[in-house]
C-alpha cells in the first residue's frame, strides 16, 4: 500500500448523548503508515471518537470507512481480524493471566498454528523487553511495563491501524520519551498506521506526522505538528481566550 | 479411628460431588457473572435421562456419556436461547430465568418419569464386598470412583484453561469481556461453550451421586446437593476453580464430622450446621478463601 493512501476515513461523524453533542461533523483521514495525533482539551470528544471507531458507540450521523469498506457494519470482535487494534487509557489487560498469555490472547483473530503463534508472541515479548516478566501475572506489574504488554497484545493481531488511547497517561517524564521512541520504531518496523489520542503535547508533537485538534466536538485544526503551536484556535482551546 | 476414617471417607465422597457441582457453578459465574440456580435441576434432568437409557438395556457407561453430551447441549442451548436475550436487557432477569428453569426442569422430569424414586445403576463395582480396607475402615470402590472422577476432571480442566486456545479465550472473557472482544475473541461463542461445559460437569455430578445409595434418584435429590455446592462455590470465592473444589470437600467433611461426633445435630441439622460455619468464615474473608479481591482504579 502506498504511504499516501488513506486507510481510515471519517466523514462528517456526529454523535449525541441526550442533549449533548459529543461529536459534530468531524472529518479527517488517517493514511497508511502515518502516525496521526488527535488532541484537544478534556471533553473535546477524543475518546468518544475512539469508541466510535472501535464500535462501542454507534455514530448518529456520518460515515467511517476502513480501506474503502463501511466500518460501521463491522462487528466489534471482527475489528481485530480487519486489522484494527487498540490500547486503553486505563489499561484493559487480563489481570489474572500472565504477560505471555495476555500476548497470546491478542492473537485470537490471526490464523496460524499454535507453534507459530507462540513463536510470534515470544518475538514480540523480546522486542518489547518483557522477557523477564513473561510468566508474571499482569496484575501487580508496574504501569509502564503494562503499557508495553498492551502494545504486545495489540501487535499480536498484526494490525494495520493501531489506536493508542492516552499511552503517556500515568508515565514519568523519561518513560514518555522512551514510549514515543518505541512507538515510532515499532511503526517503522511493522508499518502500521496509528491514531494517537494524547494530552501530553510533547509526545504528540514529537512523534506525529499529522495532527487533528478537537474542541467541544468540532474539528478546530488539522495540519503538521509544526503548525499546531502557532494556531490561534488551538492555543485558545487549551489556554482559554484572552478576556 | 476406624469410625473417624469412615466418616472422613464418606465426607470426602459427598464433598467430591459438591465440588463437581460447585465447579459447574464457577464456570458459569466466571463467564456470565450470575449464579445458575438451574444447575442442580439440569443435573437432575440429565441423570434421569441416563437412568431411563439404562432401563432400555443400554450399558451404564454409554448412558453416562450420553448424559454428559446432553448436559453440554442443554447448557449451551439455554445460554443461547434464554440467557443471552434477557441478559442484554437486565442482569437480574437472568436470575429469574434460572429460577424458572429450576422449577421447569424439575416438573418436566416429574411429568416424564413420575415422582417415585429410582435406582440409578453404578458405573463402578458396588457390591457389599467391593471395598478395600484402610486402617480398618471400608473404602468402597464406588466412592473411590467418585474421587477419581473429580481428580480426572480437575486435570482436564487445568489442561483446558492453561493449554488450549478456547481455554485462554474463556479466561480472557471472564477477566475483561470488552477487551477480549476487541482482541478478536468471539465472546458469544465462548459463553455458550462455558454454559455447555458446566451442563456436562453438572450431569457428571448427577450420575455419580445417585448410585451411591439405593433409591437415590428422585425429584428432590439435587436440592440439598445444590445448596451445598453453591455454598462451596461461595466459600471458595465464586470465581476460583481451586476454591470450588476445596470448598466442596470442606463442606462434605464438616457435615460428616459434625453429624458423627455431635449427637444433637443428628441427621436433620447437618447441612445447617455446616453452613453456619461457612457464614462465620465469610465474615472474616468476604471474598471467600480463594476469591479475587475486586480492586477498582479510581
Amino acid at each position: 500500500m502506498s504511504p499516501h493512501t488513506s486507510v481510515l476515513t471519517l466523514d462528517e461523524v456526529s454523535i449525541e448523548f441526550g442533549g449533548i453533542t459529543a461529536l459534530d461533523g468531524v472529518t479527517f483521514d488517517v493514511r497508511a503508515g502515518q502516525i496521526c495525533g488527535l488532541i484537544g482539551p478534556n471533553g473535546a470528544g477524543k475518546t468518544t471518537l475512539f469508541n466510535c471507531i472501535t464500535r462501542i458507540y454507534q455514530p448518529s450521523g456520518g460515515r467511517i470507512t476502513w480501506k474503502g469498506d463501511d466500518l460501521l457494519k463491522v462487528r466489534p470482535h471482527a475489528l481485530a481480524s480487519a486489522g484494527i487494534a487498540r490500547t486503553f487509557q486505563n489499561l484493559a489487560l487480563f489481570g489474572g493471566m500472565t504477560v505471555f498469555e495476555n500476548t497470546m490472547a491478542g492473537g485470537s483473530s490471526v490464523k496460524g498454528g499454535k507453534r507459530q503463534m507462540r513463536d510470534r508472541a515470544w518475538a514480540l515479548i523480546e522486542r518489547l523487553e518483557l522477557v523477564d516478566v513473561a510468566d508474571h501475572h499482569a496484575a501487580g506489574l508496574p504501569f509502564g511495563t503494562l503499557k508495553r504488554v498492551e502494545l504486545a497484545r495489540a501487535l499480536m493481531s498484526e494490525p494495520q491501524l493501531l489506536l493508542l488511547d492516552e499511552p503517556a497517561g500515568g508515565l514519568t517524564h523519561s518513560e514518555v520519551k522512551e514510549l514515543g521512541d518505541l512507538i515510532v520504531s515499532l511503526r517503522d518496523e511493522f508499518g502500521f498506521a496509528a491514531l494517537l489520542v494524547e494530552h501530553h503535547m510533547g509526545l504528540v508533537l514529537g512523534i506525529s506526522d499529522h495532527v487533528v485538534a478537537l474542541d467541544f466536538g468540532h474539528k478546530i485544526f488539522e495540519g503538521t505538528p509544526a503548525e499546531v503551536k502557532d494556531n490561534p484556535a488551538v492555543v485558545a482551546a487549551y489556554l482559554g481566550r484572552a478576556a | 479411628m476406624e469410625l473417624f476414617l469412615e466418616r472422613l471417607i464418606s465426607g470426602l465422597t459427598n464433598g467430591s460431588i459438591y465440588a463437581l457441582l460447585a465447579l459447574a457453578l464457577v464456570v458459569v459465574f466466571r463467564g456470565t457473572g450470575t449464579l445458575n440456580f438451574a444447575q442442580g435441576e439440569l443435573a437432575l434432568f440429565t441423570t434421569f435421562v441416563a437412568w431411563w437409557l439404562t432401563t432400555q438395556s443400554i450399558p451404564v457407561w454409554i448412558a453416562i456419556v450420553a448424559a454428559l453430551v446432553l448436559g453440554f447441549v442443554m447448557g449451551a442451548l439455554i445460554e443461547r436461547t434464554l440467557i443471552r436475550p434477557v441478559q442484554r436487557r437486565n442482569d437480574m432477569a437472568v436470575l429469574i430465568v434460572a429460577l424458572g428453569l429450576f422449577t421447569g426442569l424439575n416438573s418436566l422430569a416429574g411429568l416424564l418419569w413420575g415422582s417415585e424414586t429410582k435406582i440409578m445403576p453404578s458405573p463402578f463395582p458396588n457390591g457389599l464386598d467391593d471395598y478395600v480396607s484402610i486402617g480398618g475402615a471400608r473404602l468402597y470402590f464406588d466412592a473411590l470412583g467418585v474421587w477419581g472422577a473429580l481428580i480426572v476432571l480437575m486435570f482436564l480442566m487445568t489442561l483446558l484453561f492453561k493449554k488450549t486456545k478456547i481455554g485462554l479465550h474463556m479466561r480472557a472473557v471472564a477477566d475483561n469481556p470488552e477487551s477480549a472482544t476487541l482482541a478478536g475473541v468471539r465472546t458469544s461463542r465462548v459463553l455458550a461453550i462455558g454454559w455447555g461445559l458446566s451442563g456436562a460437569i453438572g450431569a457428571l455430578a448427577g450420575v455419580l451421586v445417585t448410585p451411591l445409595a439405593p433409591q437415590q434418584l428422585g425429584l428432590t435429590t439435587m436440592f440439598s446437593i445444590f445448596i451445598a455446592a453453591s455454598a462451596a462455590a461461595l466459600f471458595g470465592g465464586l470465581d476460583s476453580l481451586v476454591g470450588a473444589i476445596v470448598g466442596g470437600l470442606v463442606i462434605g467433611v464438616l457435615e460428616a464430622m459434625l453429624t458423627g461426633y455431635i449427637s444433637i445435630i443428628g441427621g436433620s441439622l447437618q447441612q445447617t450446621s455446616a453452613l453456619i460455619i461457612i457464614v462465620a468464615i465469610l465474615f472474616v474473608r468476604p471474598n471467600g478463601l480463594f476469591g479475587t479481591q475486586k480492586l477498582v482504579r479510581v
